[in-house]
């Protein structure tokens, strides 16, 4: 302290101190006074240099948050008071600054001391730094109505919540809005002052109730910074210099920390009733002004912060009265220039609204699961997955909703739905990207609420009790599940918004398998985007870093959380923790991503998921050996990296937020950089081998992206807000916030460099090619390739292999029974037809390279460049189609289709040889459809009801109503693409049962001719109704003997017949209609054998039978003539006919 | 024709539904709703007798109550009633023809350990009547299938045919209006897991509402029936595609979107003709 003391006060040149800081070499006059320690103080200096300024600044920023109104707290009876929160540098445990040591008297009367708020999750509770400030003169007739809250003119918003980062703030405070209200006068003048600081000077402490009995109402005070009160300028001048070259230069821990203490002292607030009572010991910064004016002069220095943050808080800068007042040149004249340059991208589309997750054919279709039972039982994961999502996004919000409840049993049981790899790895899968879909949805925290409303009023005037509001409305206590991890208090877990959905998932899931495969997938999604090439404009890299953000997050919740407690570690516990964990791996291994993206360039692409993952580090775990490194990669990237300035603020207020939490090992920063250097191993070996474009120099990064990134940046500017706010209230300020958007383009930025390895000869030669083409070039190339490949094998997938299928499946029915283990021998047959056609197509497919290419390539490539360009496609397609085969086409690819229709006909086989060739809908030739022909179910109903009016009520059907029926049928059939086979089915039954029905019932109206025309119908629609190829499998015997349409000679006919009243008639048409359906081959003569012999089991009129008996004598002769036929002779003709001749003869017997 | 009801109109049209007797109700609601389509009347008529069937399917088919038709049945045969025993029986018990039909064949077909016969013998014999052995049974099976609009292979072959049609209808819609899409039978051979009638492959939007695919359903959309549809496919084509088209042929109910909340998925009663079709100028 007596170092940084002699520093300040002596007159050594700064710029001596700075480059020894800078670079280590020491000048003679600081050798003197560094003694020999030069290089061991180097790396602590900075944090000397802090501890330095919180000292001298202690006993004053003590006294703060003073509400400057305190005196009528009586007038304002739902006063809840707030504590001060100084930034501690430290952080680890509540400062002694939370305790308002300086008037405990006076605290008790006014305040009511919320000690450690339980949700310090809130970063909105944080900088609740009610700094009321100074001694300061509000006219009486300014009073302002507390009421008029609504009306309050600030425009500037704080925010809600600090998103998911949030860093261990001091008990959250409340700020009571009415207080503001209050007014005071105040009686400013130089005697005064100079009388108040004498009186404090003699510690005589009036006791404040008198104070409070003696005060009129109407007053308030609190010490008003004047610059001509400031002491020991040159002093104070020296040690701004030196603070602000220190966080300029990132030589402090966190630039963050130190930031919101400057802004801390900025909006100091004491009353001058305190300063009376307190002793102050002789220092640097013991005045209000003092503190005000340091803070003022380095806020001013560090401009290159400035340029980073949201124009919000510039202006919050800029309207602040006390810089207005002590760095007028900088509020009036560089801020606004600096707010004009500074542009605001919202980079989410307002109707950015898709938040499912597609389904992709290449993931999740079939072919990516390992049975057909884990296909469907994925599909029911699936809708389960996104129904529990909806149920959590409609019902969260509603008071008492308990997700548990609702909610644990659906998920447990559909994550545990199939206990199978492949559905665990599917639906971890769904999971992430679901996560992913919904935070790129979300919007920076500061511009969710709308800045008109009565809430964005009460935002700038209260964030505190909005955000109480907020939470009692959307997190009622009971609401959150009970297993929630850990306490409230437990800030590290905590989710915001729909993450929380995310988190609890795998709460109430808690199915270790799930998580391990979620942690997989994770841990490859932040593989895949950290290598991501498409980091070409703003918004796709923004995209990019959020998703690795929330990855990272989740992935540290995954790992961290079995570690995690809610209590402070006794000591012993705590060694005996890290005994235990002392050997484990991590899941991700940050050192080597850390290294990678130094060397590549990419650190602003890692280091914010690296920070992510690590802030949710459990206090153990970042004592244990694997994180020693870790951390000390992290602080060499601080100290070292050379980015772009935007990319260095992001990745630099991230690694000090992190340095900044509780859990982080201090001494490590005081390292110096050589042993660090060690850490980072043979870092002058680097590399860089692949083609990755390098980001670290390029301009992606823009402010409302590293607030995203950095949500405990708005702490900033509620600090500010809440002092410009409790200000406004007087002077009726309006910080006006219009933004402009400006769209900006991004830069291209990559610069390839190929290194050559040692490989085949042809090999170099490609890569020396396209080492010296442009790097487009390759790129397109392999593109282009990749395409090609993954066309041919969709094609081969979708076409080739179910045609040969297919094939396959036809050539079954033909192979002889006799033979082993078709299904063998077919696939293998298979596979080498299967390799062929996609040889075959990939060949053809590559006919297409040489124009594609052309169109691709720089047209100005020589003819001889793009055919190697060509032929190294063509190969490369080659090999990605052959590899694809060789990894998919396999036997059991085929196994199942075939083995499922050798069962089927093994079903049919069982009862006779089939002949090939059924037609089947499949076969059918292309038909172009035909809207003017009847609809099917039109035409079903019409036949239905004509049989019906026929048997009922006896209606007249004409023969040309049949042959209108016929042609109808035929086109509707034959013409039109909507029939299916049930359908066709049942327009045959009904067809023929209408045709029979007429000929029992108006035989005049029959003809042999329409017999014969419907008869060549049916024929040509239904081939294959050979009852021997229905497909009907095997009855129990005797339950039925055919299912064949065709039945004329059942007892069901018969019975129709029987109600005929021209019989003789009737059964001429019959017996016609039975030997066309013979002649046609439709019936045969075995199953009228069959028909007849089970009417011959039922008792029938005497009548009936003796034409039953002259039906079938007709279909005996017809047999016997055509049998003695030579032309006519069939396959069955053989069969014996004596049967039914006796049948006939039996029937015919008058005594039956 | 009216094919889209407010609830008000619908609930009055269910009300003289059930005081209506079960015949020819169709006839008496035409009469009493002229401004309704016929198709709309025919498909909430088929919609409640399914509905009333679902209720009292089991309950009326136990083996003691179907004993007890059997023997009313075999006794009224042996009487020598008139033909249209079943369907009077059907009459008064309240089970529609056709399924008081299959009951009487599967009692008649029993095993001789009483119990039921294969399903499929049954559903053959109630295909082609003819193959029934009892030749009363057969004639009286076949009369009830020609009189019940709900139930049997022949109402089944229309409810089926009528779906089909309608998709395919839509298709040749979508085909004029030059819509790009996928059917159901490439979305299964591609493998998709759930397969919505049409995919568009090239979004269109709807009344200011981009949709990526439809569903083709040849019924009435009533509450009941929406919610069924919702849980076991149209929340499953959102989940996976997005916004979506239900198109209910016969008509619906109003106001059923906002069943949905924030999931879009629009329904009307035909393809509608307004249809935005993405820009593809160069």
């Amino acid at each position: 302290m007596a170092l940084i003391l002699d520093l300040v006060s002596g007159d050594i040149a700064l710029f001596h101190v700075f480059t020894w800081l800078d670079i280590g070499s020491v000048h003679q006059d600081l050798k003197e006074l560094l003694k020999d320690e030069t290089e061991n103080i180097r790396y602590s200096f900075p944090q000397l240099l802090i501890a330095f300024i919180k000292e001298q600044s202690s006993s004053i920023v003590k006294l703060h948050n003073i509400h400057p109104y305190e005196l009528h707290t009586i007038s304002s009876p739902k006063r809840e008071n707030v504590l001060p929160t100084v930034n501690n540098l430290t952080l680890s445990s509540p400062s002694p600054n939370f305790k308002n040591n300086g008037s405990c008297q006076e605290t008790r009367k006014i305040r009511k001391i919320t000690p450690q708020r339980l949700d310090l999750s809130s970063d909105s509770a944080f900088p609740s730094l009610q700094h009321s400030t100074q001694t300061r003169e509000i006219p009486k007739k300014r009073r302002i109505n507390p009421t008029q809250l609504i009306e309050s003119p600030v425009a500037t918003r704080v925010p809600l919540q600090f998103g998911s980062c949030s860093r261990p703030s001091p008990p959250a405070l409340g700020h009571n809005a009415f207080n503001q209200a209050l007014e005071q006068s105040c009686h400013k003048s130089l005697d005064q002052e100079r009388a108040l600081l004498k009186e404090k000077k003699h510690q005589i402490t009036i006791p404040t109730i008198s104070d409070l009995g003696s005060n009129t109402p109407k007053n308030w005070m609190c010490v008003e910074p004047d610059i001509n009160f400031v002491t020991k300028q040159s002093q104070l001048g020296r040690l701004s210099a030196l603070f602000s070259f220190c966080l300029s230069r990132n030589l402090v821990p966190s630039v963050f920390s130190e930031i919101q203490f400057l802004i801390q002292l900025l909006v100091l607030r004491v009353s001058p009733a305190k300063l009376k009572q307190t002793h102050l010991a002789q220092s640097l910064l013991d005045s209000v002004h003092n503190c005000v004016y340091f803070s003022a002069k380095t806020l001013e220095q560090v401009e290159s912060i400035w340029c980073h943050v949201d124009q919000s808080i510039l202006q919050q800068l800029r309207h602040n009265p006390r810089l207005l007042l002590f760095c007028s040149e900088w509020t009036n004249d560089k801020l606004p220039k600096l707010i004009s340059s500074i542009t605001n991208v919202d980079r989410i589309s307002p109707h950015k609204t898709v938040a499912n997750v597609a389904f992709q054919t290449e993931t999740d279709n079939r072919f990516n699961f390992a049975s057909d039972s884990s296909f469907q039982v994925f599909r029911k994961q699936r809708d389960q997955f996104c129904e529990a999502w909806q149920i959590w996004k409609v019902n969260s919000s509603i008071p008492g909703w308990n997700m548990s409840i609702a909610l644990q049993k659906m998920i447990q049981s559909l994550v545990d739905l199939r206990r199978d790899c492949v559905n665990y790895a599917h639906l971890a899968r769904l999971f992430r990207l679901q996560l992913l879909n919904v935070a790129q949805l979300v919007k920076p925290v500061n511009e969710l609420e709308e800045p008109d409303g009565p809430l964005g009023q009460l935002q700038s005037s209260d964030p505190d009790k909005l955000r109480r509001l907020r939470d009692r409305i959307t997190n009622p206590p009971e609401s959150r599940p009970a297993r929630c991890i850990g306490t409230e208090n437990d800030i590290k877990m905590h989710f915001e918004g729909d993450q929380e959905f995310f988190r609890d998932f795998i709460l109430l899931a808690a199915s270790p398998a799930f998580n391990e495969h979620l942690k997989n997938s994770l841990v490859s999604g932040i593989e895949d985007l950290s290598s991501s090439e498409d980091c070409d404009d703003r918004a796709q890299f923004a995209e990019t870093i959020i998703a690795l953000q929330v990855m990272a997050k989740f992935l540290g919740f995954l790992h961290f959380y079995p570690h995690a407690s809610a209590d402070h570690l006794p000591e012993h516990i705590f060694h005996h923790l890290s005994r235990l964990r002392i050997s484990q791996r991590e899941p991700i291994d940050l050192v080597s991503y850390i290294k990678d993206a130094f060397h590549r360039g990419r650190l602003v692409l890692v280091i914010p998921w690296v920070v992510t993952y690590l802030t949710l580090a459990d206090p153990v775990s970042l004592c244990l050996p694997g994180f020693h490194s870790v951390l000390c990669h992290l602080i060499f990237v601080y100290r070292k990296a050379e980015l772009a300035p935007a990319n260095s603020f992001l990745i630099r207020i991230l690694l000090g937020w992190l340095f900044s939490q509780s859990n982080f090992p201090l001494p490590l920063l005081a390292k110096p950089d050589d042993d660090l250097l060690i850490e980072f191993g043979n870092l002058s070996l680097a590399t860089t081998e692949d083609q990755l474009p390098r980001l670290d120099q390029s301009r992606l990064v823009d402010s409302s992206l590293v607030h995203q990134c950095c949500p405990f940046l708005w702490s900033w500017k509620h600090l500010l807000a809440e002092f410009a706010c409790s200000d406004a209230k007087s002077s009726g300020e309006k910080a006006s916030l219009s933004r402009k958007i400006t769209p900006v383009s991004a830069e291209e930025n990559s610069s390839p460099v190929k290194a050559p390895a040692v490989k085949t000869l042809q090999q170099s030669l490609e890569e020396n090619f396209f080492h010296n083409q442009p790097s487009s070039v390759k790129r397109t190339v392999e593109f282009v390739a990749e395409r090609l490949a993954s066309n041919v094998v969709r094609d081969v997938r979708h076409q080739i292999i179910p045609r040969l299928v297919l094939n396959a499946q036809a050539t079954l029915k033909t192979w002889p029974s006799t033979a082993k283990d078709p299904v063998e021998s077919l696939c293998l047959q298979l596979c080498v037809d299967v390799r062929n056609e996609a040889a075959s197509a990939a060949t053809s497919a590559i006919a297409s390279l040489e124009s594609t290419l052309t169109a691709l390539l720089p047209n100005d490539l020589l003819p001889p460049v793009r055919r190697v360009c060509v032929s190294i496609a063509s190969k490369l397609t080659q090999g990605k189609v052959l590899d694809w085969i060789q990894l998919h086409v396999t036997k059991s690819l085929f196994k199942n289709d075939l083995e499922v229709e050798l069962a089927k006909l093994d079903k049919s086989c069982a009862r006779r040889v089939t002949t090939p060739g059924c037609p089947t809908a499949s076969d059918k030739p292309q038909v172009v459809h035909d809207s003017t022909t009847q609809a099917p179910s039109f035409l079903i109903d019409r036949l239905k009801t004509l049989i019906r009016q026929v048997i009922r009520d006896a209606s007249k059907v004409t023969e040309q109503d049949l042959t209108d029926l016929l042609s109808n049928s035929e086109s509707t059939l034959h013409r039109r693409v909507d029939v299916t086979p049930i359908v066709s089915k049942c327009l045959q039954q009904l067809t023929f049962d209408l045709l029979f029905i007429v000929c029992v019932f108006q035989p005049e109206s029959v003809g042999s001719q329409t017999i014969t025309a419907w008869v060549t119908f049916w024929c040509k629609t239904y081939p294959s109704v050979d009852p021997a190829e229905t497909e009907e499998p095997v009855q129990p015997p005797g339950a039925l003997i055919s299912t064949c349409v065709w039945q004329v000679l059942t007892p069901k006919q018969l019975l129709l017949l029987a109600q005929s009243t021209s019989p003789r008639e009737s059964w001429n048409h019959v017996t016609t209609l039975l030997l066309q359906l013979m002649k046609s081959g439709l019936v045969r003569y075995k199953d009228v054998q069959e028909q007849a012999i089970a009417v011959v089991r039922q008792e029938w009129p005497q009548e009936l039978l003796g034409r039953f008996a002259t039906c079938v004598r007709d279909i005996v002769d017809w047999h016997r003539n055509k049998k003695s036929d030579p032309n006519l002779s069939t396959a069955e003709s053989c069969e014996d006919d004596g049967l039914l001749s006796w049948l006939s003869w039996f029937c015919a017997q008058d005594d039956l | 024709m009216a094919r889209v009801l407010n609830q008000t109109t619908y609930n009055s049209l269910l009300d003289s539904l059930y005081k209506l007797p079960f015949r020819n109700r169709i006839q008496s609601l035409q009469k009493l709703f002229p401004e309704l389509s016929v198709d709309t009347l025919k498909c909430v008529v088929a919609q409640e007798c399914q509905k009333r069937m679902k209720g009292s399917h089991g309950r009326l088919t136990t083996s003691e109550t179907v004993e007890v038709m059997y023997k009313k049945f075999t006794n009224s045969i042996l009487m020598n009633e008139e033909p249209g025993i079943l369907l009077r029986l059907s009459d008064e018990v309240g089970l529609t023809p056709a399924l008081l039909a299959r009951s009487i064949i599967e009692r008649h077909y029993q095993r001789d350990d009483k119990s039921k016969p294969a399903k499929l013998l049954v559903s053959t014999l109630m295909k082609n009547t003819a193959l029934i052995d009892d030749r009363d049974l057969a004639f009286e099976t076949y009369l009830c299938l020609l009189e019940d609009e709900e139930y049997g292979p022949i109402a089944e072959a229309t409810k089926q045919s009528k779906g089909y049609e309608y998709e395919i209808y839509l298709r040749m819609e979508l085909e004029n209006c030059k819509v790009s899409f996928l059917h159901e039978d490439h979305l299964r051979m591609r493998g998709y897991d759930k397969t919505p009638d049409i995919k568009l492959e090239i979004p269109v939007a709807i009344d200011g509402q981009v949709i990526n695919w439809i569903e083709s359903k040849a019924l009435f959309g009533d509450e009941e029936v929406h919610r069924g549809y919702l849980k076991d496919q149209l929340y499953s084509y959102w989940n996976r595609f997005g916004p979506g088209l239900v198109i209910y042929w016969f008509g619906y109910v109003e106001d059923l979107e906002k069943i949905h909340q924030n999931r879009i998925i629009l329904i009307r009663d035909t393809l509608p003709t307004n249809m935005v079709l993405m820009d593809q100028h160069l």
